[in-house]
C-alpha cells in the first residue's frame, strides 16, 4: 500500500483506473516520465523512490539469474547499476532467466516420464519381445535345412502375425509420442504454474471474497494452463478458499482480526481450523486496515506447496528455501504454534512477525501414521521485534558466512 | 534319452520357436506361461534346465527365481534368464538372485543353444 493512501482515490488524482495503479504498484506494469512524476509529486516522494521499487524487483531477479550460471564471472555489485542504465537487456536478461528455468523442469518431465512412464516400457518389452519371436522363427526358416512343410508353414504364419502386431504397437507408440499432444509435454512444472496464477491474480479472489458461489471453474476460464495438474490445483485452491468464506465471511473475519492479532485466537473465535484462517489472511482483496500477509505451506520434505510472498519475505521461486524458517522448525514440534520475529537479509531488510504451525493432513485412524503439512504466516511487524531470527531466501543468494545451515556455496562475495 | 529344458515364458511364437530349435538339438522341451505358479511346476517336472522370462503374468521371472534358489532340492538346477531390457540394472539384479546366465531379447536361436548346452557342460 503506498503510504496508507486511498489507492482510488490516488487513482482518480493522477487519471489512471485503480486496476493499472494496482497493477504499477505490484511492479507488473513499468512506469515512466510523466507518470512516476504526478505519482511522486501527490505522494509528496522523491521520484527516484518510486523508481527503485520497481527496480529492486529486477535486481533480484538478475541475482538469481546469476546464482544458476555460477561459472559465469558476472560484476555482482554492479546489477542496480546495469539494470538502472539498461533496463530492457535486464529485462530480456531477466526473461531469459525464467524461460531456462521452464524449460530445464520440461527436460526433467521428459526424463522421468522416458524412465517411469509405464505404457513406454510396456510398448517397448512388447516391441523387443515381438522381434524376438519374428527373428527366431525367421531364422529357422532361413537356416534349418529339413524343415517339414507343416512347420514351414506355422513360422511363416507366426512372422505374418508378429509382423502386424509390431506394425500396430509402433504406430500406438507413435501416437502417444506425438509432439500435436502439447497439454503433456508442457513447459513448465504444475507447481511454477499455480506460482504465476496466483501472482498474476495479485494473490487475491475478490470475487470469491464478495461471493462464495462464485463457480472456481468460471474465474480460472480465461486463463491459459498448459499442465492440467496446474488448472486443477488452482481450482482446489479456489474451491477451498470459497468454502471457508462460506463459512466466514470477510468482513466477519476483518471484525474478529480488530480483536486480537493472533491466528489460533482468530481460529478459536470463528470456529475454524487455524490453517483456513492463515489461507484466508493471505489470499483475501486488498483493502483499507486490512494487513497484507506473506503465507507458505511445506510438506514433510520441504517442498514448498503453495508460496505467497510478500515484501520484506521473498521466497525462492524453484528449489528448496532457507532452512531457519520457522517453518520448517514446526515440522520439528508438530500441533505447537510458533511465534517468532524474523529477519530476511536482504537490501530491503525488514523485522517481520511470523506464525507456524505442522498440522495433520487428513484424519488418521489407529495404526496409521499421520502426514503433515507445516503452514507459515508472516507479516511486517507493527512494533520492534526483540532479536529476530536472521534467515534467508536460500543458500545461493544468502551473504551469511557463517551459518550452521548452509548446504551450498552462496554466490554472493559481499562480506566474505 | 536327452536332457529335458523347461521354458517359461508368455510369448506363444517366441515358445513355438525356441521349442523347435531345441528339440531339433535333442532336448526335449516343455513350456509354462504363468508367473505364479512357475515353482510348482518346476518342481513337478525337475527339468535339467530352466530357461526364465523376466516379465511374466502373475509374478516375475526374478521372484520364482528367488523362491527356486530357496527351495531344497530344485536350488541346484540351473537357469537361464531372459529379458526385454538389458539395462546393467536387470542384469545385476538376476546375477544377484542367482541366475547361471542372462541373455537380452532380441538374441539369436544360435545363443539360446549354445548357453543351454554350456549350462548342462554339454
Amino acid at each position: 500500500m503506498l503510504l496508507g493512501t486511498r489507492q482510488s482515490a490516488l487513482a482518480k488524482q493522477i487519471g489512471i483506473s485503480p486496476a493499472y495503479l494496482n497493477l504499477i504498484e505490484h511492479d507488473r506494469r513499468r512506469i515512466g516520465g510523466k507518470l512516476l512524476l504526478d505519482i511522486a509529486e501527490r505522494l509528496e516522494i522523491d521520484p527516484n523512490v518510486l523508481r527503485e521499487g520497481a527496480e529492486a524487483a529486477l535486481v533480484s531477479e538478475l541475482h538469481h539469474a546469476e546464482a544458476d550460471a555460477s561459472d559465469v564471472a558476472v560484476e555482482h555489485e554492479r546489477a542496480d547499476e546495469f539494470a538502472g542504465r539498461f533496463p530492457g537487456w535486464a529485462q530480456l536478461v531477466s526473461a531469459q532467466h525464467r524461460e531456462i528455468g521452464s524449460l530445464r523442469s520440461a527436460v526433467e518431465t521428459l526424463n522421468d516420464r522416458l524412465s517411469h512412464d509405464p505404457f513406454l516400457a510396456d510398448a517397448i518389452h512388447e516391441i523387443l519381445s515381438t522381434v524376438t519371436a519374428i527373428q527366431s522363427s525367421a531364422s529357422i526358416l532361413v537356416e534349418a535345412e529339413d524343415i517339414e512343410k507343416e512347420w514351414r508353414d506355422r513360422f511363416q504364419r507366426n512372422i505374418f502375425e508378429d509382423s502386424s502386431r509390431l506394425s500396430e504397437t509402433s504406430q500406438l507408440l507413435v501416437g502417444y509420442l506425438d509432439p500435436g499432444r502439447e497439454d503433456e509435454f508442457a513447459p513448465s512444472s504444475a507447481e511454477e504454474e499455480l506460482d504465476r496464477f496466483l501472482k498474476s491474480r495479485n494473490y487475491s479472489f475478490s470475487e470469491l471474497d464478495e461471493n462464495p458461489a462464485t463457480e472456481p471453474a468460471a474465474v480460472v476460464e480465461n486463463e491459459t494452463f498448459h499442465t492440467p495438474s496446474a488448472k486443477q490445483a488452482a481450482i482446489k485452491f479456489m474451491t477451498q478458499y470459497r468454502e471457508s468464506v462460506a463459512r466466514l465471511s470477510d468482513s466477519q473475519l476483518f471484525a474478529i482480526e480488530a480483536q486480537t492479532e493472533d491466528p489460533s485466537e482468530i481460529a478459536r473465535m470463528a470456529d475454524v481450523p487455524v490453517t483456513e484462517v492463515m489461507m484466508r489472511l493471505a489470499f483475501r482483496a486488498p483493502g483499507q486496515g486490512r494487513a497484507e500477509f506473506g503465507y507458505v505451506v511445506a510438506d514433510a520434505s520441504g517442498a514448498l506447496l503453495l508460496k505467497r510472498p510478500i515484501t520484506g519475505f521473498a521466497m525462492p521461486s524453484l528449489g528448496q528455501a532457507c532452512p531457519l524458517w520457522p517453518l520448517f522448525k514446526s515440522l520439528s514440534r508438530p500441533l505447537v504454534p510458533i511465534r517468532e520475529p524474523v529477519i530476511q537479509i536482504g537490501r530491503d531488510s525488514v523485522a517481520m512477525a511470523s506464525f507456524a504451525i505442522a498440522l495433520p493432513v487428513e484424519t488418521y485412524g489407529y495404526g496409521e501414521e499421520p502426514r503433515y503439512h507445516a503452514h507459515m504466516l508472516v507479516k511486517a511487524a507493527d512494533t520492534d521485534q526483540v532479536d529476530p531470527q536472521s534467515v534467508g531466501v536460500n543458500c545461493r543468494i544468502c551473504s551469511v558466512a557463517d551459518c550452521q545451515a548452509r548446504r551450498e556455496a552462496s554466490i554472493l562475495s559481499d562480506g566474505f | 534319452m536327452g536332457k529335458s529344458v523347461l521354458l517359461i515364458e508368455d510369448e506363444p511364437n517366441i515358445i513355438e520357436a525356441i521349442s523347435y530349435i531345441l528339440s531339433k538339438d535333442g532336448w526335449r522341451v516343455a513350456s509354462h506361461s504363468n508367473g505364479a505358479t512357475a515353482l510348482d511346476e518346476i518342481s513337478r517336472r525337475a527339468p535339467d534346465v530352466v530357461i526364465l522370462d523376466v516379465m511374466l503374468p502373475g509374478k516375475t521371472g526374478f521372484e520364482v527365481l528367488r523362491d527356486l534358489r530357496n527351495e531344497d532340492g530344485l536350488a541346484h538346477i540351473p537357469v537361464l534368464m531372459l529379458t526385454a531390457r538389458g539395462q546393467t540394472k536387470d542384469r545385476e539384479l538376476a546375477e544377484k538372485v542367482g541366475a547361471t546366465h542372462f541373455m537380452t531379447k532380441p538374441f539369436s536361436n544360435s545363443e539360446v543353444l549354445d548357453k543351454v548346452r554350456a549350462m548342462v557342460g554339454g
